[in-house]
């Protein structure tokens, strides 16, 4: 073999790709030629010395570099969920006492008592006003401690308001009505449903 | 695998990236030979493939798609910093060589290797630095594989010249 043969094959010699013949031949002439063993040195340095220069990814990397897409879903996911989840409940609280609601307002005995003795019931009738029906109000009113008004025109302001809304979400009962009417006097009829929408829905409206 | 990924689902994300980063970012760094520089430019070439994966038809592996990516960031990375050299009046700054601390023999190889084209440098890296073989190199590179053996071949015979006049061994 001469050296420019050898030195043709000289690095697939060094990285093992060849026969066993040629492989034979080559380390031959190596043995004999000063020259192309000193190639064959410098071949075997980059075989060998090229593959030590591989880098490894520093760690936290891998994180830094997925899509942002699933970032957000990381944080989004379980924020979303519990956003879900409260809405669900507060809104879910709201339907119930919207339904139940009609019901007691049938024996209607509960509602008048509490609202006549506190004056607060401007506030407490108006707030409700899209989601709750009649029956809810006078619940309302009562739960909440406020000082006293007069709630002198009670038969008036009772009509206008539950009318509008009533069909709605349930046929007013007759007996119902008079009785939140009572407590709620009209002026507080329109300012309360506004003072109810901010305090108690502020989320969904 | 390819069509969960298009989805980026969390599971065939992982894999896609733990499979991949390793090599994503040794190339870089063999190319711009600075950790910062390569940290950052892997992040960059990960932007760049998800943002393109909607377009990615799958003609390549996504792994060699991603190198594919990555070798050409590494040519505009490249550009942009010769740019900015002959900006700089010519000066060639000796902290982005990446040879603070490297061993007799890293410095020969990094000697030899910045004696190379842009081109023959990225195809040594790819095949004898990061192990590629020459049907991948081929694919990464988009050249036929006897256009690859040879040029590989000459590299090569450039990089023992190249050693040779340094002196070595």
């Amino acid at each position: 073999m001469k050296c420019p043969q050898a030195l043709r094959h000289i690095d697939e010699y060094v990285r093992g790709n060849l026969s066993a013949e040629l492989s034979g031949d080559i380390l031959h002439h190596l043995r004999a030629c000063a020259s192309c063993a000193e190639e064959e040195c410098r071949s075997r340095l980059l075989a060998e010395g090229l593959p030590r220069l591989r880098k490894t990814a520093p760690p936290g990397l891998a994180a830094r570099v997925m899509p942002p897409k699933i970032h957000r879903a990381i944080w989004w996911t379980p924020a979303l969920a519990a956003s879900l989840i409260v809405g669900l409940i507060l809104f879910g609280s709201d339907r119930e006492k919207d339904i139940p609601a009609p019901a007691p307002p049938m024996q209607a005995p509960p509602a008048p008592i509490p609202i006549a003795e506190s004056p607060v019931v401007d506030e407490p009738p108006a707030r409700p006003a899209p989601r709750t029906s009649p029956p809810q109000l006078p619940r309302e009113v009562i739960a909440e401690p406020e000082p006293v008004a007069p709630p002198p025109p009670i038969a008036e302001a009772l009509p206008a308001p539950p009318a509008a809304r009533a069909p709605v979400v349930q046929p007013p009962a007759p007996a119902e009505r008079p009785i939140a009417r009572e407590a709620a006097p009209p002026r507080s009829f329109s300012t309360g449903a506004k003072i109810g929408t901010d305090t108690d829905f502020p989320d969904t409206e | 695998m390819i069509e969960e990924l298009r989805r980026l689902e969390r599971g065939a994300v992982d894999d896609f990236v733990r499979s991949t980063i390793d090599r994503v970012y040794s190339l870089l760094y063999g190319i711009l030979r600075h950790k910062q520089e390569a940290e950052d430019a892997t992040q960059e070439v990960y932007m760049r493939a998800w943002k393109a994966l909607p377009n990615y038809r799958g003609d390549a592996a996504p792994e060699t798609w991603i190198y594919r990516i990555a070798i050409n960031y590494g040519r505009d990375a490249i550009a942009r910093r010769q740019k900015e050299r002959k900006h700089a009046g010519g000066e060639v700054d000796e902290n982005i060589t990446g040879r603070e601390g490297a061993t007799e023999e890293r410095l020969m190889l990094l000697e030899a290797l910045s004696t190379l084209s842009e081109d023959r440098r990225l195809l040594v890296l790819a095949v004898d630095v990061e192990g590629f073989s020459i049907e991948e190199a081929a694919e990464i590179f988009e050249l036929p594989e006897g256009t690859i053996k040879s040029r590989l071949h000459r590299t090569r015979e450039m990089l023992r010249a190249a050693l040779k006049i340094g002196g070595t061994p």
